[in-house]
Parts: C-alpha cells; sequence; structure tokens
C-alpha cells in the first residue's frame, strides 16, 4: 500500500499545488481573523475532499485499471484511500490547532483554552463528508460521487449560513458541548468508527464493481 | 503446466456477451488473441486480470485460480494495455520509487536498462510522451519484475513501425526463457502472425477457432479458381470465399479436396477475414 500512497502523493503535489496555498492563505487569515472561524473551517473540509480529487484523478487517467493489473487489491486500493483521509485531515487539523494558539498568544488570551475541542470539532468535520461520499464514489465512480459532494458543501454552506446568522450560538454551543472532556474524546472516537465502517462499506462496493 | 486456463467463462452485458469462452496458453508459449474491435478481447483480457467480474466459468493462472490468488498470481504477469494507466505527473525516477513498493522482486537496475535501452527519457513526465514511449514505458514496468506471463492488449496500435519492431523485439528477447509465455490482443493480425504459437480468433464474443498456428497452414489454403471450378469442390471443404465476376477466391480445409489441387498458403489475417465473412 505505501506504493499507493507515494503514487498519490507525487499527484497531490502535481495537481493540488493551489489547495496547498488556498489553504495556508486562509490558515494565515485565520490567526488574525479576531473570532471568524470560517478561515479555520473551510481549510479542513477542503483538506477532507482531497482523497475524492485524488482517486478522480485515478479515474480519469486509468489508474483505477491499471492498478489492477498490478499485485494490489481493490481493498488496499480503498483502504489507502482512506488512510489519506486521515494523514489530511489530521495535519491540517494540526496546523489549525497551531494557527489557534498563535491566534491566541497575539490576542493575549490562553492560547490552549477550549484547544482540545476545537480540534475535537475540526477533525470530525474534516472527515465526516468522507462517510458517506467515499462509498458513493467506490459504488459509482467519482462523477456521480460529486453530486453527493456538491450536496455536502450545499449543507456545509447552509449551515456556515445559518451559523453566521446566529452569531456562532450554534458553534458557541457545539464548542461547549465538545469542551467537555467527554465529548472531546467521544465525538472523534464515533466518527473514527463510522470512518472505519464507511472504509468496510466502501471495499464491498469497490470489490463487486466492473471497471 | 498451463500458464493461463479459461474455461467456459462467459460475461454479460445489455448489448454483448462473450459466450463460454474456453482457452488455454501452455507455458512456454505464445497466444495471440485476434478479433476486430468489439469482438470481445479487451473484455477477456479484463476478466483475466480481474477487473470485472465474469457471470460463469473458471479463470486459472498457472494452476492458481485468478480471482482467489490475485495479487500474489500479479507478481509473476506483466501488463501493457492500450490505455496505461500510469499517472501524468510520474516521470521515469517515480515510477520506479512507486513500482518498488508494489512489486516484490521489482528490479530497479533493469527497469532503467530497459528505459536506456528503448531511449526512453527518465527525466520527462509520462503525461509529455508520444504514445509509442507511453507503450515502452508500459512494456519495461512489465518487464522488470521478473514476470512470467506477459500480457498484453493492444499494445502496438498506434506505433510507428520503427516503435513497433522496438517492442516486438523486446518480445522476442523475453520469449527466450522456457517458461515464458505471452497472451497478446490485436486487430492488427500481422503484428501477431510474426511471434505467436498459437492463434485464436474471437467473433462477437464468441471463439470461432485455437489453433497452433504452424497446424493452420497446414490445415488451410486458399484456391483462386472458376465459379464453375468452385461449384465442383465438397462443400465441407470450403471454409469461406470471395467471389467476384474474375473468379473465386476460395479458403478451404486442405485435406477435404482432391490431391493435386494448386492451392496457395494462407496468412493469418486472411484466415480470419474469411471465417468472419464465411460464406458472404
Amino acid at each position: 500500500m505505501s506504493g499507493l500512497l507515494l503514487k498519490d502523493y507525487y499527484n497531490l503535489i502535481r495537481y493540488c499545488k493551489a489547495y496547498v496555498l488556498m489553504f495556508f492563505a486562509f490558515l494565515a487569515a485565520s490567526i488574525f481573523s479576531d473570532g471568524n472561524l470560517f478561515f479555520t473551517i473551510y481549510p479542513v473540509v477542503m483538506a477532507g475532499m482531497l482523497p475524492t480529487t485524488l482517486l478522480a484523478y485515478d479515474e480519469k487517467e486509468h489508474w483505477d485499471q491499471y492498478c489492477m493489473t498490478l499485485p494490489i487489491s481493490r481493498k488496499q486500493v480503498v483502504v489507502s484511500k482512506y488512510v489519506e483521509g486521515i494523514i489530511i485531515t489530521g495535519g491540517m487539523t494540526v496546523l489549525s490547532g497551531i494557527c489557534y494558539i498563535l491566534r491566541g498568544v497575539i490576542n493575549g488570551s490562553n492560547p490552549v483554552e477550549g484547544l482540545a475541542g476545537f480540534l475535537s470539532v475540526l477533525f470530525v468535520i474534516g472527515i465526516a463528508p468522507c462517510i458517506l461520499l467515499h462509498p458513493i464514489n467506490f459504488l459509482l465512480g467519482t462523477t456521480k460521487g460529486r453530486i453527493g459532494y456538491l450536496i455536502s458543501i450545499a449543507v456545509i454552506c447552509g449551515s456556515a449560513a445559518a451559523i453566521t446568522a446566529e452569531e456562532f450560538k450554534f458553534v458557541s454551543n457545539m464548542m461547549s458541548f465538545m469542551n467537555s472532556e467527554f465529548s472531546i474524546i467521544l465525538i472523534p472516537v464515533i466518527t473514527l468508527i463510522l470512518y472505519g465502517i464507511s472504509c468496510l462499506v466502501s471495499i464491498r462496493f469497490y470489490e463487486g464493481r466492473d471497471l | 503446466m498451463n500458464a493461463l486456463e479459461l474455461i467456459d467463462v462467459t460475461k454479460e452485458y445489455k448489448d454483448f456477451t462473450l459466450d463460454h469462452l474456453s482457452l488455454t496458453l501452455p507455458a512456454g508459449c505464445i497466444m495471440g488473441l485476434i478479433g476486430e474491435n468489439g469482438a470481445g478481447k479487451s473484455t477477456t483480457i479484463k476478466l483475466i486480470l480481474g477487473m470485472i467480474h465474469k457471470n460463469e466459468g473458471t479463470i486459472r493462472i498457472y494452476g492458481k485460480d485468478a480471482g482467489e490468488a490475485s495479487t500474489l498470481v500479479k507478481e509473476d504477469i506483466g501488463v501493457v494495455m492500450d490505455d496505461n494507466g500510469i499517472p501524468a505527473a510520474l516521470d521515469g525516477k517515480k515510477i520506479d520509487k512507486v513500482m518498488k513498493r508494489i512489486y516484490k522482486n521489482w528490479n530497479s537496475g533493469y527497469f532503467m536498462e530497459l528505459l536506456q535501452k528503448m531511449s526512453v527519457p527518465v527525466n520527462k513526465k509520462y503525461g509529455d510522451f508520444s504514445r509509442g514511449m507511453k507503450m515502452k514505458m508500459g512494456i519495461a514496468i512489465a518487464l522488470s519484475h521478473d514476470p512470467k506471463l506477459l500480457i498484453l492488449d493492444e499494445a502496438t496500435n498506434g506505433l510507428d513501425p520503427v516503435a513497433k519492431e522496438e517492442v516486438l523485439e523486446m518480445l522476442f528477447d523475453f520469449t527466450r526463457e522456457e517458461d515464458h509465455s505471452i497472451l497478446i490482443s490485436s486487430h492488427i493480425v500481422s503484428d501477431l502472425e510474426k511471434l505467436c504459437d498459437y492463434i485464436a480468433f474471437l467473433h462477437k464474443g464468441k471463439l470461432l477457432l485455437m489453433e497452433e498456428k504452424d497446424k493452420l497452414f497446414e490445415e488451410y489454403g486458399v484456391m483462386h479458381i472458376s465459379r464453375d471450378q468452385m461449384e465442383t469442390l465438397d462443400p465441407k471443404a470450403i471454409i469461406g470465399k470471395r467471389v467476384s465476376s474474375y473468379g473465386a477466391e476460395v479458403l478451404i480445409k486442405r485435406n477435404e479436396v482432391p490431391t493435386g489441387s494448386e492451392i496457395s498458403p494462407i496468412n493469418i489475417e486472411d484466415l480470419f477475414v474469411f471465417m468472419v465473412k464465411g460464406g458472404n
């Protein structure tokens, strides 16, 4: 599977440079954003979508068919995308956490106050869309999977609008809920379990699909 | 041992069926899978490689079920597809690094040697290659993990004559090892005629014929005769015919026509066309 991860790393460098630049611009903006969570949440959500983007490139270049001629199982193909999701979202969550601390330092507030809850929320927001999207992608291909992607984005944007209208009450409530020690651990764990179940479903779908 | 066995393999689509296909490729031999576009060649190869699922039948590679032991079995197979799916962003060095992590027996030195031998630039991205270069890269990858079986799907299509000759030479080199086998599909029959020991004709999803190439030449021939002479032939002897106002060109079974008849040797392409067109 390390060969698949390395191949996707090369593809990421080649095709997703713009995303990487955008992530850093958004993260930098989040440091000086004075509490606007959009700059923090958006790059993590987009980062969570990168494995889908890489999968779309695999299909476009017919790698999905070619790798079936190599000693690679369909299970390994699916698992590699889920692992990438964890690595990319995890990495973005850590970077966002660093920005959160820097913002605290600049604002003169306690930089680690609420950090754990913040990271939990971000990580969950990052990988949650893939729980639904990946099985669709592996069952029908990314072209149809994109419809699911657009629906997810609409839901996220709608939620963001609602959050803005409510002056972050939703986020504040969620953050205070997430700041309870119980939730900080429980929600990411439940999300990871669902992520794992999604992976098993995707393997099942992909193993039954004609390429 | 057989390198490849397909027994009663069926794959059904809405508008096409690969119908109870049975093929056997003995180890150490080269089989050409010939058929017009849409005959089922690529479907057959996709079934062998597990890209698509069969409805019925059994596929064995070196005696092992192709489905159950697919990743293990694929260590011994090198594949070149018509449209190789190598990522466009990778150059030779990156391909080497990726494949090293995929194949247990990957030989980086040999891979680089092959690229050099075929004048394939190592630092150029695959996406910037010409079709000939892409095919050569595909062949270099297919050969660099010590495979026993090569499967080539339309690998020579669209190549210029020089590149085609180079590719065929590499395939000849590969078959110098006694246990090395090749399954090669093409609708360009002349490419296969030089190379193959066995010929299989596919037409509309059905196997028309599978035979040793030399036996085909012994068994079949062409008679250039008048229409009247054609009428005197035993209908059993006639496999196909082309009739014009000048006379008839008739594909016959040599042992079914009277001894002493003037029979010209047939090439594989004509044999295929006659068989497909039959009496038309």
